[in-house]
């Protein structure tokens, strides 16, 4: 077998479906909990299928974004390297990155001719170290990060906690948001300032139709890229 | 134990399970070229691809579970350090669940609601991701060049719209962070170029820092406001 039949074959997609299916399966697991949960917590169902369609019209539009990354990424790795790993822990771009890293280990480029099996081998043990790493840290870290922050609460004044928490989940998102805005791509400050805006004009309207608030997100998002695209 | 106490327990007990069970079948791949064609890197050459790829991502793996917690909270952080896309999806999909619904972050309803949004979004991007490795090649072609063009903005638009949810009732604290980090990364990006790891962390701790400041400056407004209370009741 050829090496492209061989990173596409059915022993392929059922080693890479494997992480799908934990991936998929943990989601159910955690949803049917909340949905048990829900109604001890003062909340209907009506509740949670609300929250469930604000979620997936938000998801929607971000899903999207790496499907031009996919398509690189499955020209290079097979279609089923690249749905598991688009659908597990790492950006796009991240397993890119640690592919490469792992294919110049072995001496070769990952869009060269010389990116053989061995190569590819490489780079799939990089993926896989690198995916590793973030599993690990979270199951250590977060059984202990309630009680740290529930501590922190009952120990400090709960508005300072408060604000902090709030700063520094502003922080991170400025630091992604500066990120694009620095970079000095054309049309990034345009989408992120439209997007911006509208996402503030839906948060007035929807105070008259509370059922906006489940689609600005994702209208907001198109505001931006449209508007970005339309003034380039 | 109250219900959102075992609600909890049972978030760490499924996330525990499955992490473990992810953290076997991301090897899968890696194991089947082994076992079923005998195709492996040397035990030397994985020490170095874990040793690069360590020192590449080290910082992240640390500091992105625990920068990213107090928005996605328990269940939250389980899906998210498994199938990814904390900034651009997860997070923003929590968000707008908890605010469809009312609910604040951080209190046990909000954890409820989080849960279900995040875990909503990772069947919506199953259903994207599948499609389009399934009918992605030949559906791309079809879609106008402008739509296709305009995926390239995605992240701006995504990460400006977060912010300003974000900062429903601190819009003073938002533009003050807002305005450093665009400063700090432009100049790592144009002046002096250090580590992106380090930008991260120092941008969110000043953010945190930024939180405090708010908080003892408003501290002393609520102080005079009763003082001013208490010096009007004596003058009445």
């Amino acid at each position: 077998m050829d090496f492209k039949a061989i990173i596409n074959s059915p022993a392929m997609w059922l080693a890479c479906g494997m992480m799908v299916m934990v991936v998929i399966g943990q989601s159910i697991v955690f949803l049917r909990a909340a949905f048990k949960a829900a109604p001890e917590m003062g909340l209907s169902r009506q509740d949670c299928f609300t929250a469930m369609r604000a979620a997936a019209y938000t998801a929607f539009g971000p899903a999207l974004g790496p499907v031009v990354i996919l398509i690189v990424l499955m020209d290079t790795l097979g279609a089923p390297t690249a749905w598991m790993r688009l659908l597990d822990i790492g950006a796009a771009h991240t397993e890119l990155v640690s592919s490469t890293l792992g294919a110049q280990v072995y001496g070769v480029d990952l869009r060269s001719a010389a990116f053989d099996l061995t190569a590819f081998s490489y780079s799939s043990w990089a993926m896989a170290l690198n995916n590793m790493g973030w599993m690990i840290v979270t199951l250590l870290v977060t059984p202990k990060m309630e009680g740290a922050i529930s501590t922190l609460t009952k120990k400090t004044n709960p508005r300072l906690v408060a604000l902090l928490s709030a700063g520094a989940g502003l922080g991170l998102f400025s630091y992604l948001l500066s990120n694009q805005l620095v970079s000095g791509k054309p049309g990034n400050v345009t989408a992120a300032v439209a997007a911006a805006v509208a996402f503030l004009l839906l948060g007035f309207c929807s105070k008259k139709f509370p059922r906006l608030r489940e689609f600005s997100l994702g209208i907001a998002m198109m505001a931006g890229i449209f508007a970005a695209q339309a003034m380039l | 134990m109250t219900p959102n106490e075992i609600f909890l327990k049972k978030c760490i007990r499924i996330g525990s399970v499955t992490l473990v069970l992810g953290i076997i079948a991301n090897f899968m791949p890696a194991m089947y070229l082994w076992l079923g064609l005998g195709v492996k890197p040397p035990i030397d050459d994985i020490g170095k691809i874990f040793l690069i790829i360590a020192s590449t991502y080290l910082t992240s793996w640390i500091t992105q579970p625990i920068t990213f917690f107090p928005l996605l909270g328990t269940s939250g952080s389980y899906v998210t350090w498994l199938s990814g896309s904390g900034a651009e999806i997860k997070t923003p999909a929590s968000n707008m669940a908890q605010k469809a619904v009312g609910v604040e972050q951080g209190t046990p309803q909000g954890n409820v609601i989080s849960t279900i949004g995040v875990a909503t979004s990772v069947f919506v991007t199953f259903v994207v991701i599948t499609s389009f490795v399934f009918a992605g090649q030949y559906l791309i072609p079809l879609l106008p060049v402008f739509v296709t063009k305009s995926f390239g903005f995605l992240l701006p638009a995504v990460f400006a719209a977060v912010v300003i949810n974000m900062a429903k009732g601190n819009l003073d604290l938002c533009a003050a962070i807002v305005v450093f980090a665009t400063l700090t990364m432009y100049v790592q990006k144009h002046i002096f170029g250090f580590p992106t790891w380090f930008a991260t962390l120092f941008i969110v701790l000043m953010g945190a820092f930024f939180g405090y400041v708010k908080y003892r400056l408003t501290m002393n407004k609520d102080k005079e406001q009763l003082e001013n209370v208490v010096i009007e009741s004596n003058v009445k």
